[in-house]
Formats: structure tokens, C-alpha cells, sequence
């Protein structure tokens, strides 16, 4: 036997209920039976729109969610049902960076001390120096400027700021890091500093990564994997750049040309005024639905590696 | 020749809040727009787009005062209009999407009364229906169930719905020019498209004029024909989107251009360096730190405004095809 993944994620799915007013309920179901693994040093791509369900599955692989059912273990032991307690031992090896830095940092803090943190709670196997030196480690390897280092986060630009999330993310060295929309908050000025660096540091680390984001060109520029979301289940899935440069599902098509600024591919109707709970969840929008896309559809093998959610793209063609 | 809907000349900006060192975010930018011209301007953070926008509306942030140059609103100087001619320049002339689209709606007024109101107040005489207008420009923005979002308050909109709410209150207005601050941001990239098609085809159809502002030149060339690319509180080149995206002329238009695309085989590109500090007025070219093509003479004196070819204009020392 060998090692097992670093993540592995069996059957997630989530619903949530959501009180529409009074006396009214309804159970939205957010992540639909959601499975995939990620490999040491190797990395995934999440993408879809809102309502796509990426943010719960980050959620529920950070257990800031419990999921609804399904496992997910984390270098192959089980993270899901575990008390904030039991929880506590995994979190060195979990880490995240969020959408918007700048509410990721407390105001009052260096980001030094911002950085230090994780290592003194998540690592106390490692004396005070050997913290010290991991410090200067990160903040040397996300590039950030020694001057830069004992300011507070509104000195520094957004970018900057970025580098100190990946920086404080990377400190306790874990083996799981999810990035939830690492680059959309930054002008596209400095998003190509951001992505060379998430390159590089894939390349040194150890960790895996999981890239989430809406922008499927952002995902496709670091991920190995990707999977693209709607409505709460796997559209489609493979390697990214086959998925990218050879979309089979009608929605990653669409995805494909909205990251390139491109008219062709299809053209998604708008959103319905209710998502459909049954068969091809995209199918309202969909400009190639037929009646067979009423049926419940299956992930299908697409071609090496590939699965895809549309009895029409899905056969060997 | 027709008269410009909006000329803005050698505009200078300061802001001066007491507190901190006063900035200077503009340092003179030329502007016009004519009737249902579509306009670009695009520029990092901190390049001014913002504040021009502010400026042409009289919302500058406390402290910011003009400081030099002009703006006039169909040859009528903005500066000089008092109280009520304000009040009917805004909203029915010119209207904003603002960047932040929560802080932009009211949190006590419902959807259907905020753009019920905005078109009241801005189209009298209108026949149509304000509240039907409300559902077609709702389901127009990607709104399965415009009615049921009338109904809603602005907390319990998400972000995107707020941003596409408050695109429909501009539009209610029926403005002769529509000024946009990075409206798409915070949208997904399918329902952005969208929002920039619809904002490009309801100018059109309105025969409204379109002043777009974005640090992504990819949103800005989709929607405007003309394109200003700003700098340090400058608009350091101006063309046609088709001139300004096949034969850029400035360094940092070409920089922003090369940021623009990724592709696989070729790392990310960014702009190394940051936007300087607007503490004091730029005299030499502001972009020349970080610029791969810089000379000797960047550092010596003011750069010139050069016409590489038809109606462009770069301020750059280098010519056509050097660097």
C-alpha cells in the first residue's frame, strides 16, 4: 500500500434549509454527492458561478460546515463528525486564503505577527528559532519585502496583502491548502504575480492545492484538475488543460468562452425563476436541450480521464 | 460639429482632508463624450478612473476640491451649476454605477421603490408603468423572479444581485450618459458578459452616451469604442479600442495588454512595482520606475504628447515602434 491522498472526498453532499418566510421551508441542496482526491504536490481546480456549490465544499473541507453526508479524509483519516477539539490536530495541515485579504487580517496586527501566528499555535513541536526561521522562510517566498513586514495591513496594497495570506497559509507547512478565489479582488496588474507565484510554490511545495474560483482561465493557469460545478453537482471533470482547450459539457463551453471576452459558444439563457431539482439542472438555460434531458443525468466517461454530466456530450463521440 | 455632451479639460484634482498629506489624484486629464459615444477608460487602482467619474457628478470625497481645468456638460461649466440645475444633472443627464453596490442602495426602501422612485424622479411625464419598466430591466439583468426581487430589501440581495439592482436604478434614470465604476466586478464571468452586453445595448438602444471605467481592458474593449488608458492622474494614451489593442503606443498600455491574457505555455504576466504615491505633481513621465522601455530622456523632462497614427495621442518619449 502506498501513501494514501492527501485528500480524499467521497460522496460530499450538503443541503441546507432555508426558511423563504414564514411557515415556508425549503431545502436547497448546495453540493450534490461530490467526489474527487488530490495527490500530494498536485492540484485541483474548482469552478462554477454562484449557486455553484464551491464555496460549501471548501466550507465543509475546512469544517466550517458539517456535510449532510459523505467522508472526507484528509491524508486518510476522517475529518468529518470531529469535535473543534478533535478538529484542533488536523488544522496545522489545513489551510486556507481567502477572497478578500484585507478582511482576512486583523487591522491592528503586523503582518509579521499575522504570520507568526499559525506557527506558534499550530506548531509547537519547533523551537521559538525554528518558528523564526519559517517566518523568514514564507514572507522570503512569496516575495514580500523586509520593509513591508512590520506594517499593518491597510499599508499595504492588495496584492502585497495576497502574498502575506499565501505566506501565513504556507507557515505551518500543511499538506492541504485551499484557495478560495485567490486573485478576483486584485487588478489584473498584479493577479499574473500572484499566479507565478502559486506556480512556483506548487512547484517546492509539498502541499496540495485546491483552487477555487469562478474564473475558469485563473483555475486552468494553476490547477492539474479540474472540475467544473453547477447547481451543486460535477458538470464535468479531467485534466485541466484537455477540459480547457476541449470543453465537452455545454456549460464549461460557455465558461471556456466568457473567460476569453469571446462571443462564440453557446449562449446560456438567463437563470429560471426556480433551479430544477431533477434532470439536467442546466437544461433551462440550455440552448441544446432536448425532452431526454428531463432524465437524471449520470457522469459519463468523456474521453481519457474525463467525465461528463450530458447524455449528449458524455458517449464516445 | 456637434457639441460634446461632456468636455473635461487640464482637469486637476486635490484632496486635502487635513489629516494626511494632501493627494493630488488627477494632474490634468482631457476628456470628451458625445451623444451615444461608447467610452473606456482603464488603469490600475489609484490611476484616477474613480475620481474623474466623481468629479464630472461634483461627488469628490470630503476635502477634494478642483483645482484647475474645466468640465462642462453640454457647454454648460459643471462647477458652475447651483442647486437645482445639480439636482437635474444628476440621475436624468448623467447617472453612476458605483463599484460598491450595497453602500449605493438605500437599506430601509424595497427594490421596486428605490427604482420606482429613480424613475419618477427623473422622467417626468413618462407614460410607462415604473413598476413594469422595474420587471423588464430586472429580467433583462438575469433576474429569474424580478417580482419576487422587487419586493426585497437590499440586505437580502447578494452582492451580484445588489450590483445588477443598482445597474437598473442607473438605467431608470434614463440618463443621456451613463458613467459605470467597474460594475462587473464581484459578477461571475457569464453573468458579467452579460451585464456589459446589456449595458452596451441598452446605450444603444437609448441613444445614451457610455463613459465605462475597469482595470480590465478586456471589459473595458468589449463595451467602449474609444479607450483612455490612465495613469498617476493622467490619461497617458487615447484611440480607438481597435488602434490601442493592435498597435499600442505607450509602455504601460502594452503592459496592461500583455496582463490581460494568460496562456499556458508563457508564465503570467503583471506590472511589477506599484502606482506612485499622488503627493506631489508629476512633471516627469510617473510610469517611468517601472517601465521595461525607459531612456534617458524619461528622467530629464516631461514626456511629449505624440500622435503615432490617426486620432491617437501617447504621452511617451518613445515614438512609433521604439522600445
Amino acid at each position: 500500500m502506498g501513501e494514501p491522498p492527501v485528500l480524499e472526498v467521497r460522496g460530499l453532499s450538503k443541503t441546507y434549509r432555508v426558511r423563504r418566510s414564514v411557515g415556508r421551508t425549503e431545502w436547497v441542496r448546495a453540493v450534490e454527492d461530490v467526489s474527487f482526491t488530490v495527490e500530494r504536490a498536485r492540484s485541483l481546480g474548482i469552478v462554477g458561478e454562484s449557486g455553484s456549490g464551491k464555496t460549501t465544499i471548501a466550507r465543509c473541507l475546512l469544517g466550517l460546515t458539517e456535510p449532510t453526508a459523505g467522508e472526507i479524509l484528509l491524508n486518510g483519516r476522517p475529518l468529518t463528525g470531529l469535535s473543534v477539539r478533535r478538529m484542533r490536530p488536523h488544522r496545522r495541515h489545513l489551510q486556507m486564503v481567502f477572497q478578500m485579504p484585507q478582511s482576512s487580517f486583523d487591522p491592528t496586527d503586523s503582518i509579521r505577527r499575522a504570520v507568526r501566528r499559525p506557527l506558534r499555535r499550530l506548531r509547537p513541536d519547533l523551537s521559538r528559532s525554528q518558528q523564526e526561521e519559517r517566518l523568514r522562510e514564507v514572507l522570503e517566498a512569496v516575495g514580500l519585502a523586509e520593509e513591508l513586514r512590520d506594517r499593518r495591513p491597510a499599508a499595504l496594497s492588495g496584492g502585497q496583502l495576497q502574498r502575506a495570506a499565501i505566506a501565513r497559509a504556507l507557515a505551518p507547512d500543511p499538506d492541504l491548502v485551499v484557495l478560495d478565489e485567490p486573485t478576483s479582488s486584485l487588478d489584473l496588474s498584479v493577479r499574473g504575480g500572484i499566479l507565478s507565484l502559486l506556480q512556483e510554490l506548487q512547484g517546492r511545495q509539498s502541499a496540495a492545492f485546491v483552487f477555487i474560483s469562478h474564473d475558469l482561465e485563473v483555475v486552468r493557469a494553476c490547477a492539474d484538475e479540474l472540475i467544473v460545478m453547477y447547481l451543486g453537482q460535477v458538470a464535468e471533470r479531467g485534466p485541466a488543460e484537455e477540459v480547457f482547450a476541449r470543453p465537452r459539457h455545454p456549460y464549461t463551453q460557455a465558461l471556456v468562452a466568457a473567460s476569453r471576452f469571446d462571443a462564440d459558444g453557446p449562449q446560456l439563457g438567463p437563470k429560471g425563476e426556480r433551479d430544477p431539482a431533477t434532470g439536467c439542472r442546466l437544461a433551462p438555460r440550455c440552448p441544446l436541450a432536448e425532452g431526454e434531458c428531463a432524465a437524471e443525468q449520470t457522469l459519463l466517461p468523456g474521453g481519457p480521464d474525463r467525465l461528463v454530466r450530458c447524455w449528449k456530450a458524455g458517449a464516445p463521440v | 460639429m456637434d457639441v460634446p455632451l461632456l468636455s473635461v479639460s487640464g482637469l486637476e484634482v486635490v484632496i486635502d482632508n487635513g489629516a494626511d498629506p494632501p493627494v493630488i489624484p488627477l494632474q490634468g486629464v482631457d476628456l470628451e463624450i458625445f451623444p451615444g459615444e461608447t467610452v473606456g477608460l482603464v488603469g490600475e487602482s489609484g490611476s484616477g478612473k474613480s475620481m474623474t467619474l466623481r468629479s464630472v457628478l461634483r461627488i469628490l470625497p470630503p476635502g477634494g476640491y478642483v483645482t484647475g481645468g474645466g468640465l462642462s456638460w453640454r457647454g454648460r461649466s459643471i462647477p458652475d451649476m447651483g442647486a437645482e440645475e445639480l439636482q437635474a444633472f444628476r440621475g436624468a443627464e448623467a447617472a453612476m454605477i458605483y463599484q460598491n453596490p450595497a453602500a449605493a442602495l438605500d437599506p430601509v426602501l424595497t427594490v421596486r421603490r428605490q427604482i420606482a422612485d429613480a424613475y419618477r424622479a427623473n422622467r417626468p411625464g413618462a407614460d410607462s408603468d415604473p413598476v413594469r419598466f422595474a420587471v423588464s430591466v430586472l429580467r433583462e439583468l438575469e433576474f429569474g423572479n424580478p417580482g419576487e426581487v422587487l419586493n426585497r430589501y437590499p440586505h437580502q440581495l447578494s452582492g451580484g444581485m445588489a450590483q445588477r439592482v443598482n445597474i437598473a436604478l442607473a438605467l431608470a434614470c434614463g440618463p443621456a450618459l451613463l458613467m459605470a465604476d467597474e460594475p462587473t466586478t464581484g459578477l461571475d464571468t457569464t453573468t458579467g458578459l452579460r451585464v456589459l452586453d446589456l449595458l452596451e445595448e441598452q446605450v444603444r438602444v437609448n441613444n445614451a452616451a457610455l463613459l465605462f471605467i475597469s482595470h480590465d481592458l478586456r471589459a473595458v474593449a468589449r463595451v467602449a469604442r474609444r479607450i483612455g488608458v490612465m495613469y498617476a492622474g493622467r490619461i497617458v494614451e487615447a484611440g480607438t479600442r481597435e488602434e490601442l489593442l493592435s498597435a499600442p503606443a505607450h509602455p504601460y498600455t502594452r503592459a496592461l495588454i500583455e496582463c490581460m491574457e494568460l496562456r499556458r505555455d508563457e508564465p503570467p504576466r503583471s506590472i511589477p512595482g506599484t502606482v506612485p504615491t499622488m503627493t506631489e505633481r508629476h512633471v516627469l513621465c510617473a510610469f517611468r520606475e517601472r517601465c521595461p522601455s525607459r531612456i534617458a530622456a524619461c528622467g530629464a523632462e516631461a514626456a511629449p504628447l505624440r500622435s503615432p497614427a490617426g486620432g491617437r495621442a501617447a504621452l511617451c518619449h518613445l515614438g512609433d515602434g521604439d522600445g
